[in-house]
Parts: C-alpha cells; structure tokens; sequence
C-alpha cells in the first residue's frame, strides 16, 4: 500500500533546481501567470460573435477621461458591458475554483488522479442545482423565495458537500485513502446523483428543460450579472479561505499521522477541506454547469513545473484555471461562429486525452490496485 | 518526564497493550524491546496522542489526551516506521516541513540553513535537490529523521526538555548508519532532551540505552537499565528462543558486534 502510493506521485518529467528549493521559480511563475490572465482577460473581451473590438471600448474610455464624448455605439456597449464583461467575470471565477477545488481535492485524497468531475462531486453538485430549478416553484418554493438568486449555488453546494462526504467516509479507512475505491465510489456516487437528476429532469417541463441543457454540457454562454453576484461572493470567499490550506495540504501529503505529529488538527482541516472544495464545485457547476477536466489538468501541470508545494500551487491554479478557461470559452465563441460550442465539450477534449495520459504514466502502479 | 501509568490501549475491542508503565525522563534515551505484535509501537503511537487509552499518559506533569496537536507538536517529535509521500517533494521540502509546525527553537537567522544541517546530521548532505520518492529506503528514513530533528532542533527550549519518539529508526540502515542515527539520539540525550525508541537491535539497545522496557504480548514485562533487564532469563522467555547474553560463538565462526566499532573512524 505504501509503494503504490509513493510510486504514484511519479516524478519522471519533473525538474528541480540542484537545492531542491524551487519557492523562487514558483514565485517568477506565479508572476508570469498573472500577466497570463490579463492577456487571457483582454481576449475574452475582444473575441465574440459581434465584431464589437476592445480596441473601441478603450478609445471610448480615453475619450471619456480627456473629457469628449463616448464613442462607444448603444449596441457595442450592450455587448461588451452586458455580455462578455460578464462572462469574462463569471469565467475567471468559474476557472479558479475548478482548478482549486481539484488542487485541494488531490491534496486531500493524497492523489493526483482525485478531480470533483472525476469523482462524482459535480454529479452531486448539478443534482442540488437541477433539484432547484425543477422544484424551486413547487415543493422547494420555501427556500427558494428565502434565498433568492443563491438558492441555486447553496443548493449546488448542499449537494457537492455531501458527495464529497460520502467520498470521503468511503474511501478513507484509518487515516489511509485507497484510490481504487475512491476511484470506484465516485463512479457509484456520480451514476446515483445523475440518475436522481433524470428523475428530477423526467419531471421538468418544458422551459426547465431548457434551462437544464446547459447542465449536460456545461457553458459560460448564460453568464450574466446576476449570475456572477450569486457565485461571485461563494467563490471568493473560497479563494481568499484556501492560502491558510495550505500548511495542512502540504503536512497530510505525509500522512494523517505524520500531520497530526506536526501539529496539524487533522479531523477539523479535512472538514474544513471538504466544505471548501463543496463550496468550490458546488457554485462553479451553479453557473456554468459540468466542465470537467479543469481540476485535475491544471494542478498536474503546475506540479510539474513549480513542484508540489500548496503554498504556490494553490494561487497559481487559480490563475492558470481562470486563464486556460478564459481562452477555451474565447475558442467556444468562435470556432463555429455565429453559433457557439459548449465550453465543457472544448475542455473534455482537451481533459480526457490529458488524463488518459496520466493513466498510461502510472499504469504500472494502477495494475496494482 | 514522561510518565506512563496503567495505560491501557484497545484497537477495536481487543486490548492490544495491557496496564504498561513506564518512565521516561529527560537526559535519557528511553527504549522499547520485545518481539513482534508485543505492543511497542501501540504504545508509541499512544504516547504520542494517536491512540485513545485508558490509564495515564502524563507529559511533564499534564496528562497528554485533551493537548491540542500544536501543543504537543511543540513538546516532542514522532518519526514514524516509514513514511510514503503522495506527491514529488524534494528532500529539501520534505525536511523544510519540519520547520512549519512545531518550534525549532532556533532564531532568526540560524534557522535559515537549518535544513542544510538536519540533512548534514543524517549524513545526507547533497541530497537537498534530489527527490524525495527516488531514494532508497534507508535514506528516505533518514530525510524523515532530518525532518523531526527539525522540529524540535534545540533540546531544550523554555527549561523544558522536549522529546523525539523513534519508531524502529534503524531498521532499514546499514551499521554505519544505525551509528549515526544512534549517536543523534545520544547527543539529543546529552543535551538535555529525551528519547523513546522502539528497537529491535539488542546490542544496539544495550550500548545506547539508559533505560529499557521490555514488552510482551502487550504487556510490560521488564523496565531498568539494559545490564538488569537484558538477562538470559527474561530474553529466553520473551523472545522464546534460548538466548545467552555475552556467548561467544564457537571458534571459526564470523560475528560483528556494533560495539566493536571505533569511534575514530570517518564517519
């Protein structure tokens, strides 16, 4: 149990500096990252359907600020204010707790191969979310008109939380977690939660069927203001919660044991993990539907680069999931333009090769489990 | 002063370690001996706040079950049997965690190289940048050893001792190495800080050891300095083999004595 273990954080393709102290190159990455998602951000406002460009909104502004009038045309102003402004928001916010949520999630579980979509958890998270828009006017009314627009994300988190509970309690025996059976759960968990979730759509008419399409694919194409100000706060709160994870993160990577030895509270960190990676998951899926694949790429890539350390690879998922999401909605928006593809269908093939790679890395240790 | 009295520890419903005393004091390298499944790491394990037990586990005077684990990360140091890790650290990052947690004891300055002279004290120097899951077993136990010193590096911190529990620390190292390790746990001793070990090396347990518990099918069934208790009488009946202490093997045949060491030597 321990070889398996240990073999599968394979350090193959990784390079280190020769005093193993690689906290200044995750620094210079972090940096350059941020610089990533500016440009990512500027690309999202400038790519769409319309020809609306940045370049026109930026003279409107300079305009405005040297006291002329703005140039910017009502229609472009719907279009970049209303419309990407928005998405591109709801973009950043979405890409960061997906690649958190599954930087965290891995950290907890001690395996790289540990994703919110993988596992089940976004199964459990869309149940909460369609459990809401298909019985928010009838048996659900009550906490719908009491929670208004973040009926929605609570309920996506309600459903991620215990997921990821059930997971957890199933997969982790005596402080060790087995991946072939957190693996195994998650496929039980997921197929239970979307199976409830066929109920609940078999029950749905017709304007809630449409509104739960999206959920199969996931898309950033319903992005809006309200959308943002309901998930927004959620998100946030996880972003700023997730730097005082990290010290834990790093302590459980030697075990439950180990961590406990070097004064880490194990019981109330894992709760505290788990309700954020819930909380993550459970208002990314609110709105923006399953896109899978962000948690579990984003986070290997950093670790091959900047190494494992939660210090520096909890920001830099969130940067790099905002920025790899941004620019695979800006691909979304335009490769079939003027219609547009499901985000969840670019990141999927892009995702299960890359994971499928992973698994081909270890599959000499996976034979074991 | 750690004292252990009546404790009784249950995993599921069986009693896996039976009414144990013990008495470890500071200044002292403490060791547990006895053969496998006789309770020793239980015991370990339920001195360092692992384990749920009945009885009492008293830590310089304050009994240990309601510490907080930041308490005691700051009183004593566990190094575990062995230790897997679930993603690709570096030896320097691995040691660097024992700085996190825990007080060094260490100010300012001094504790920015101290993971250099953890590795340096483990005779792993260079090792810094090499990663931590392509070593071998023996050097991994080493790393995690350099970790532990690095949580409670100095002894004493405050007038209180504090304590390092070693867990078969020697178990997958060449006799040169055992040596060192052994030697670390001497001078940490010396200094002012306390030992607990779990060994299985009897000749290593007789030349290091200041005190000696010897334990059997959960129970303890010896505890003194190592000339009292490592005895034919109670070796043959713990170990159930027809042991004799100081037998000199009949001539022709080969045998090594850790003691034999010299001191002189490189190390």
């Amino acid at each position: 149990m321990l070889q398996r273990t240990e073999a599968i954080g394979s350090t193959a393709h990784a390079v280190q500096p020769a005093d193993g102290d690689r906290s200044r190159r995750a620094r210079l990455a972090i940096a350059v990252l941020v610089l990533l998602l500016g440009a990512a951000s500027v690309l999202s406002l400038a790519t769409g359907a319309s020809d609306a460009s940045v370049a026109s909104v930026i003279r409107a502004w300079a305009a405005q600020l040297s006291g002329g009038d703005a140039q910017l045309s009502a229609r472009d102003r719907i279009i970049i204010y209303d419309i990407r402004f928005p998405r591109m928001v709801v973009g950043v916010l979405v890409g960061a707790s997906l690649a958190v949520s599954g930087a965290v999630m891995q950290g907890l579980f001690r395996n790289p191969l540990a994703d919110p979509g993988i596992v089940g958890v976004s199964a459990g998270a869309s149940l909460g979310a369609v459990s809401v828009i298909v019985l928010g006017g009838t048996v659900l009314a009550p906490v719908t008109a009491l929670a208004g627009i973040y009926a929605l994300p609570a309920a996506a988190f309600l459903g991620g939380l215990v997921s990821t509970f059930l997971l957890y309690r199933v997969s982790t025996r005596r402080g060790r977690t087995s991946v072939a059976t957190m693996l195994l759960a998650g496929i039980a968990l997921g197929a239970l939660a979307m199976a409830l979730t066929g109920i609940l759509i078999y029950l749905a008419d017709d304007q809630q069927l449409r509104d739960l399409t999206f959920w199969n694919m996931g898309s950033l194409a319903g992005a809006t203001w309200s959308k943002a100000l309901a998930a927004g706060p959620i998100i946030a709160m996880v972003l700023i919660c997730t730097p005082l994870l990290s010290g834990g993160l790093n302590a459980m990577t030697l075990g439950e044991a180990t961590a406990r030895h070097m004064g880490l509270a194990v019981q109330r960190f894992k709760t505290t993990a788990i309700i954020v990676v819930a909380a993550a998951t459970g208002a990314a899926v609110a709105v923006s539907g399953g896109i899978g694949f962000v948690g579990i790429v984003v986070p290997h890539l950093l670790r091959l680069m900047i190494g494992p350390d939660h210090r520096y690879l909890l920001p830099a998922s969130a940067l790099l999931g905002a920025s790899l999401l941004l620019s695979a909605d800006a691909v979304a928006r335009t490769i079939v333009a003027p219609a547009e593809l499901p985000i969840g269908i670019i990141t999927a093939v892009v995702g299960a090769p890359f994971f499928l790679w992973i698994l081909l890395r270890r599959r000499g240790v996976l034979d074991m489990l | 002063m750690i004292e252990v009295e009546n404790a009784t520890v249950r995993i599921g419903k069986k009693a896996i370690v039976t009414d144990a005393q013990l008495r470890a004091a500071s200044g002292e390298i403490t060791t547990i001996i006895g053969p496998n499944g006789s309770g020793k790491t239980t015991l370990l394990k339920a001195i360092s706040g692992d384990l749920a037990y009945s009885g009492s586990i008293r830590m310089h005077g304050r009994e240990i079950a309601p510490l907080q684990p930041w308490e005691m990360a700051m009183m004593r140091a566990v190094l575990p049997q062995s230790s897997s890790l679930a993603f690709p650290f570096t030896v320097r990052e691995v040691v660097r965690f024992g700085l996190t947690t825990g007080r060094a004891g260490v100010a300012g300055l001094q504790s920015q190289d101290l993971v250099a002279r953890a590795l340096d004290r483990v005779d792993l120097a260079g090792f810094s940048g090499r990663f931590y899951q392509e070593l071998s077993g023996g050097e991994q136990q080493r790393v995690q050893l350099a970790r532990v010193l690095c949580q409670v590096w100095e002894p004493v911190v405050d007038k209180t001792p504090r304590f390092l529990f070693l867990d078969e620390p020697i178990s997958s190292l060449d006799i040169r190495h055992q040596l060192i390790i052994m030697d670390i746990a001497r001078d940490y001793a010396r200094s002012g800080g306390g030992v607990i070990a779990v060994l299985h090396d009897l000749n290593l347990t007789s030349m290091y050891s200041d005190r000696v518990l010897v334990m059997q099918d959960g129970r303890c069934r010896g505890f003194g300095p190592p000339q009292d208790v490592i005895a034919d009488t109670l070796l043959q009946s713990v170990f159930e083999c027809g042991l004799r202490v100081g037998a000199v093997p009949a001539a022709g045949g080969a045998f090594v004595l850790p003691q034999s060491a010299q001191p002189s030597l490189p190390n």
